[in-house]
């Protein structure tokens, strides 16, 4: 159904969401560094990025404003992960550019819940954009 | 007003009066003293000028004496004479009587008087003397003039008012105007002869007294009954003489003869007189010698004591100086005072409590440091741990889910049921460590409150769904009773998704077996009222309060069974002050408990239209 890549240091925590994600007929791109997924990201060009925050040496905002100001990933929605509920973590990561925000620990149904939502919300934007171009 | 003004004003009242005091009694006593200094000056003046006058007498009577009086030449010089004018006498007295007057001394019969033996013998006598006699004459027995050193007025001294005394035979003075007239009568075996008459002019004769002064103004005088006899030249002044002489109080005080001293000498009377003003020039003389002295003695007293309540203020002031920066945080201040006195002592024990203090703060402040020290790295451990907690838990769930959904290959009804269970724990450790955070976060005065407007149905949706599957587990249902138009809150919404989760969840939580969590919300004047309410075990009896105190659990049995930190009510109950509300917990008569939970609308707040199900 759509690309997406699921970065975090956690191994096993990836594998889970990999796993349901892949049944639930998603294709899942695992990373697991910050390095990495900026290095991926262009070539893969994913659907959907849902990032950890705390990532170790470039940490997910940072990840987060490289992709924004890279061409070729300034399109791709991200949702974050993270252990901080602090307000201002919340506000940074919004004012990033994230669509979603979710907190450890998620059950598999919510954060599922959030991406179909997530790729709805650019589907339909992407379709508005398409009509506004033919007109 | 300053302690040295103080001491200073005392000091120099104190002086100032005492000063006064002495000057009244010294000027009362100097007074006095000048009074009577100058009263006996006059006196002895007085004293001096009277025995001047006696000696002046005395010189004349011995003059007299020797010259006239029992002098046989004169005697028979004046039988001599007699005897020339015996036959001429009677002859010539009326043609005397009419022309005496316009007689001049060198037509006849003058040159008879005045040179005959008689006439020549007086004269010899006159001017030999240094006394002032201003006429001799001499006339025999019927008052007739023999004999004159100068021409008299009249030729019969039988007219004169004391002819008939001096025919007793004693020696008298008698007064013309201010003349003085010694009258010797001259006797030969009883037979009375004839008289001498020594006329002599007293102010002359007592010309001493004409220099006579004291000061400016002092002066003498001397009377003869009412008549001014002679007078010392600087009195001048109309109506003075009587004013001395009847001593009359109006005049003598218009003059201010003020000064007055007057004795009877014989016939004559001696007043001495001076000006008070005079008299008392000394005095004042006196007075402002006194004030100079005052002034001088009132500047030193000024000036002493300005110095010694220096010395007295200044400790205090030091004292004074010290409590002011010590009381405003400068620690290490200290008093020096080296007085040798109780201020010393003062210092002494205030620099020794400043050490104290100074001592005991350094090691309050140490411990203070110690202390927010290990609640910093309490709250970072918690903190720290907590957040290293959820990923593995969120692995645990997501496994555990994965193998329970039969996503990873077939399980049997046994083994799903307890991945179910893993499962439910995980979340449980999982919403534990999030109340941890919570709470360490509301200790440590971290917690940002963030204002909103959101949708408070939203919210409560969200809850309902988030506790669904929790709820579907233990065979509960979450109802949600919202009235169709609810107001949208304007309210921290993560602060307040906490509360209602802490509800619910306790709500969930304390329902055995099967049964309702019921979520009410309405608005209540003014106020967002939201009620939860549940079907469990209810409130231990009188615990209604204390249930919102952190770590408190439940003591029953069958609360004992569940899990829980006992921080959820506690996190919620700081949570709802933070937001300016109300909670408040009680048991249901059918059984359960309810949770009423009182919210502020704030400022602008509006009426939401019917939701999706309204």
């Amino acid at each position: 159904m759509a690309k997406i890549m699921v970065v975090d240091d956690a191994e096993d925590l990836v594998d889970s969401i990999a796993i349901y994600l892949e049944k639930e007929g998603h294709k899942v791109i695992k990373v697991y560094t910050g390095e990495e997924a900026l290095r991926l990201a262009p070539l893969e060009a994913p659907d959907l990025i849902v990032l950890d925050v705390n990532l170790p040496r470039l940490d997910g905002f940072e990840v987060a404003r490289r992709l924004k100001g890279h061409v070729l990933t300034a399109g791709i929605p991200i949702i974050f992960l993270t252990v901080r509920t602090a307000l201002k973590d919340r506000v940074q990561g919004l004012s990033l550019g994230a669509l979603e925000y979710i907190a450890k620990p998620f059950s598999m149904e919510e954060l599922s819940k959030r991406i179909k939502e997530v790729l709805a919300r650019v589907k339909e934007a992407r379709r508005k954009l398409r009509w506004r171009r033919k007109r | 007003m300053r302690l040295q003004s103080k001491l200073l004003i005392i000091l120099l009242a104190v002086t100032v009066l005492s000063f006064l005091f002495n000057i009244l009694i010294s000027l009362l006593l100097v007074r006095n003293t000048l009074l009577l200094v100058f009263k006996e000056e006059i006196s002895v003046s007085g004293d001096i000028l009277r025995r001047d006058i006696e000696e002046r007498g005395r010189e004349l009577e011995r003059w007299l004496d020797s010259n006239l009086t029992d002098s046989s030449s004169l005697k028979s010089k004046l039988q001599e004479t007699r005897k020339r004018f015996s036959f001429w006498k009677e002859k010539k007295i009326s043609y005397l009587q009419e022309n005496w007057q316009n007689i001049p001394d060198n037509k006849p019969p003058l040159p008879l008087f005045l040179h005959n033996p008689l006439s020549r013998y007086l004269g010899s006598i006159s001017q030999a003397s240094l006394l002032p006699i201003k006429r001799i004459s001499v006339a025999d027995e019927t008052g007739f003039l023999l004999a004159f050193t100068k021409k008299p007025e009249h030729f019969l001294l039988s007219r004169e008012k004391w002819w008939e005394k001096a025919k007793k035979g004693s020696k008298f003075v008698s007064w013309d105007g201010t003349d003085m007239c010694v009258i010797i009568p001259l006797m030969e075996k009883n037979t009375f002869l004839g008289v001498v008459k020594v006329e002599v002019e007293a102010g002359k004769l007592f010309r001493t007294l004409k220099f006579f002064s004291i000061g400016e103004t002092g002066s003498a005088h001397v009377f003869l009954g009412d008549t001014l006899l002679i007078s010392s030249a600087n009195w001048k002044g109309k109506g003075g003489s009587r004013a001395i002489l009847t001593g009359n109080e109006y005049i003598r005080k218009k003059w201010k003869l003020r000064f007055l001293r007057s004795r009877q000498l014989g016939d004559w009377r001696l007043v001495v007189i001076q000006k008070r003003e005079e008299g008392l020039r000394s005095y004042r003389e006196v007075f402002y010698h006194i004030l100079r002295q005052f002034i001088v003695i009132v500047i030193g007293v000024a000036l002493l004591g300005i110095f010694f309540s220096r010395r007295v203020t200044l400790p205090l002031r030091k004292i004074d100086k010290f409590a002011h920066e010590f009381a405003s945080g400068k620690l290490s201040t200290r008093i020096s005072i080296k007085t040798a006195d109780e201020l010393e002592s003062l210092a002494h024990s205030l620099n020794s409590m400043a050490d104290r203090l100074q001592e005991n703060l350094k090691t309050l402040r140490e411990q203070k440091e110690m202390l927010e020290e290990a609640s910093e790295m309490k709250s970072t451990f918690i903190s720290a741990v907590s957040h290293e907690f959820k990923t593995p838990l969120t692995i645990i769930r997501n496994y555990a889910h994965l193998l329970a959904t039969g996503k990873l290959g077939e399980v049997n009804p046994e083994q799903k049921e307890r991945l179910k269970k893993i499962s439910t724990h995980a979340q449980y450790l999982a919403r534990l460590v999030d109340n941890l955070l919570n709470f360490s976060r509301l200790e440590s005065g971290e917690w940002e409150t963030f204002f909103t407007k959101f949708s408070l149905r939203g919210l409560l949706e969200k809850v309902k769904e988030d506790f669904s599957p929790f709820a579907r587990e233990k065979g509960v249902e979450i109802v949600l009773q919202l009235p169709s138009r609810l107001p949208s809150i304007y309210s921290d919404p993560f602060a307040l998704k906490i509360i209602m989760d802490n509800l619910v969840e306790n709500g969930i939580k304390f329902t055995l077996g099967a049964g309702k969590v019921i979520i009410k919300a309405g608005k209540e004047e003014g106020k967002v009222k939201i009620e939860v309410e549940d079907m469990g075990i209810g409130i231990p009896e009188g615990e209604e309060n204390r249930i919102f105190e952190p770590f408190y659990r439940v003591d029953k049995e069958e609360a004992r069974k569940g899990w829980g930190s006992g921080l959820g009510l506690s996190i919620t109950a700081r949570l709802v002050e933070l937001l300016g509300g109300k909670i408040a917990a009680k048991n249901k008569k059918e059984g359960g408990s309810i949770f009423l939970l009182w919210l502020p609308l704030r400022s602008g707040d509006t009426i939401e239209k019917g939701g999706k199900d309204g």
